[in-house]
This record gives C-alpha cells, sequence and structure tokens, in this order.
C-alpha cells in the first residue's frame, strides 16, 4: 500500500497514492494508520483520496476502524478528495454521517 | 452466462469484467436508469460479490450464472462453503455469530437485524429451512455513536442497490448467493 505521509502545522496528512483501494490494501492501510496514531500520539489526521478512483467496502471498514481509535483519543480523521465513486461508497455506506468530508487541502488543514 | 473461477484466481480475472460488460449491454437507459450511475452500482455490486467470495468460500471454486429475465439481472454465486454467517446487530462476541442452516433452531426469531448505521438497517427474514431474504429498511436518521458504527458493508451495499438479496442452502450442500436487479 502506497501512502505519503507529510505533516502541516500539526495535522497529518495521508495520500493513499495508488488508484485502487480494496480489500487486498486494507489490513496493511489499518495497520499503518495506527501504528501512526498510537506511536506519533497523533490526534489530527486527513486521508486525501484524490488519486483513488475506486474504493471497496472492506477499505471503507478500514477507515472507520482507525477513526474509532482516533476518537478514542479525543482525536479526529478527516477525508479529502474523493471522486465520484468513491463518493458514492461513502454514501452507500453513510460514513458521510461519521466523516467532515472536504474538496481543498486547505481547507481541511484549517478545520482542525 | 455460466462461468467457474478458482478461488486462488479471483484476484486478477477478467471474470468481473465480462459479468460487467454483459449486464451493461442489455441494459436499456431510460428516464429513470442512469447509464454512468448503473455502471458504477454493478461495479460495485460485482465487486462486493467477489470479495465476498474471497473472504467466505472454504471451498475452491466459486460459479457465477447470471441470467435475465424481463426487466432485471439475476446474478447467482454458488460456493460449496459451510453455510451463512449471520451475526444479529447489537451483539457482541463471537458465540453470537450464528452459522445458518446449522444454528437455525437457535435464531428463534424469524426476522433478524444484521445491519444498523442509524440511517439505515438489514433485516434477514428467515425464510424456510434453507432460505435466508435480507431487505434494507429505513429507520432513520437516528444519531449513532462512532464506536458503534458498523464495520462491514456488503449486506447493506447490495440491498441498497439490488431489487432482491437471497442466500439459499442447496441439497447438495452448496451455498447459493442470487443478486437480482432492474436494469431496464
Amino acid at each position: 500500500m502506497l501512502l505519503e505521509i507529510s505533516k502541516e502545522n500539526e495535522v497529518t496528512i495521508v495520500v493513499i497514492k495508488q488508484k485502487r483501494a480494496t480489500m487486498e490494501d486494507a489490513k496493511e492501510f489499518k495497520e499503518k494508520i495506527l501504528d501512526l496514531i498510537e506511536t506519533g500520539k497523533l490526534t489530527k489526521m486527513i486521508i486525501d483520496f484524490s488519486e483513488v478512483n475506486f474504493a471497496d467496502s472492506t477499505f471503507m471498514g478500514a477507515l472507520v476502524a482507525s477513526l474509532k481509535r482516533i476518537t478514542s483519543n479525543k482525536g479526529d480523521i478527516k477525508v479529502l478528495g474523493l471522486s465520484q465513486p468513491i463518493r458514492a461508497m461513502f454514501e452507500l455506506t453513510r460514513l458521510y454521517k461519521i466523516f467532515e468530508i472536504f474538496d481543498n487541502r486547505q481547507d481541511a488543514v484549517n478545520s482542525f | 452466462m455460466k462461468i467457474s473461477v478458482l478461488k486462488e484466481d479471483l484476484h486478477g480475472t477478467n471474470v468481473l469484467e465480462q459479468l460487467q460488460n454483459e449486464i451493461i449491454s442489455n441494459a436499456v437507459v431510460s428516464s429513470h436508469i442512469d447509464e454512468d450511475m448503473l455502471c458504477m452500482h454493478v461495479s460495485i455490486l460485482l465487486h462486493e460479490m467477489f470479495t465476498n467470495a474471497l473472504r467466505h468460500i472454504t471451498g475452491s471454486v466459486a460459479t457465477f450464472d447470471l441470467t435475465f429475465e424481463d426487466d432485471s439481472f439475476c446474478l447467482a454465486m454458488e460456493t460449496d462453503g459451510d453455510g451463512f454467517k449471520l451475526k444479529p446487530f447489537n451483539v457482541s462476541g463471537p458465540e453470537t455469530v450464528f452459522l445458518f442452516p446449522r444454528d437455525r433452531l437457535l435464531l428463534k426469531d424469524r426476522e433478524i437485524t444484521v445491519y444498523n448505521d442509524g440511517e439505515s438497517a438489514v433485516i434477514c427474514n428467515i425464510e424456510d429451512n434453507s432460505t435466508l431474504i435480507f431487505r434494507a429498511d429505513k429507520i432513520g436518521p437516528n444519531v449513532i455513536q462512532i464506536d458503534e458504527f458498523p464495520e462491514h458493508y456488503g449486506l447493506s451495499i447490495f440491498t441498497q442497490l439490488c431489487d432482491s438479496v437471497i442466500y439459499r442452502r442447496t441439497a447438495k450442500d452448496t451455498d447459493i448467493f442470487t443478486l437480482k436487479k432492474k436494469i431496464r
């Protein structure tokens, strides 16, 4: 799973650097994000989907598991750059109810 | 169109694309069926079905049978698994996962909620000793805490996007999971 991790102010930005995010990547993605949250004591994170054009429900489950962990540390994950198919998955799985969604990176960073 | 795929070949096979092309070429776009939306929904459904096969089959082969009737496509996936794992919503612990039809006598209620995201639920109806029928029910919007939010969405996606979602255990101990959806 190709992820690019950077920091802006106190916000960790994780860019998914592949076109598909599926069951094959979900376990590794979850482990990496949980490791970042636990070892880095992170509470402010953005997941950038700008380069992703397909995600399946298993990957969405990994995203929710990550959100549950960071909120237990009083943090939050926000999501950025959802293409139409990814937005459709957020609607089908109702993830829009628990994730704040942004189109613009700076707006996402400033929202914390 | 009937295709059998070895479990180890489910990744990387072009069967998913073959099924998708066959469904789309039989669809009739109209005022209530948008082509782009239909393509996206069929792609999501097929991917979820393949993912389910990879996760749940215990045997070596999955057979996909695609037929068309009236205004719908009907896609049946037959596998040689152990049955259907049913986990009632809001009940925790591994002992609350039932295997249908093996545990059907333990499933006292005929209708079981197996998914709830505060806005919609998936209800499993135990039709008889070998059949489960799933449907989506609108229940919300209700507030749901993040730590209670579901992490598995397959049945919710199937029931939202399809007109019929049925599981059946056959007399020869195979599992058949069938989706039906209007495309005309």
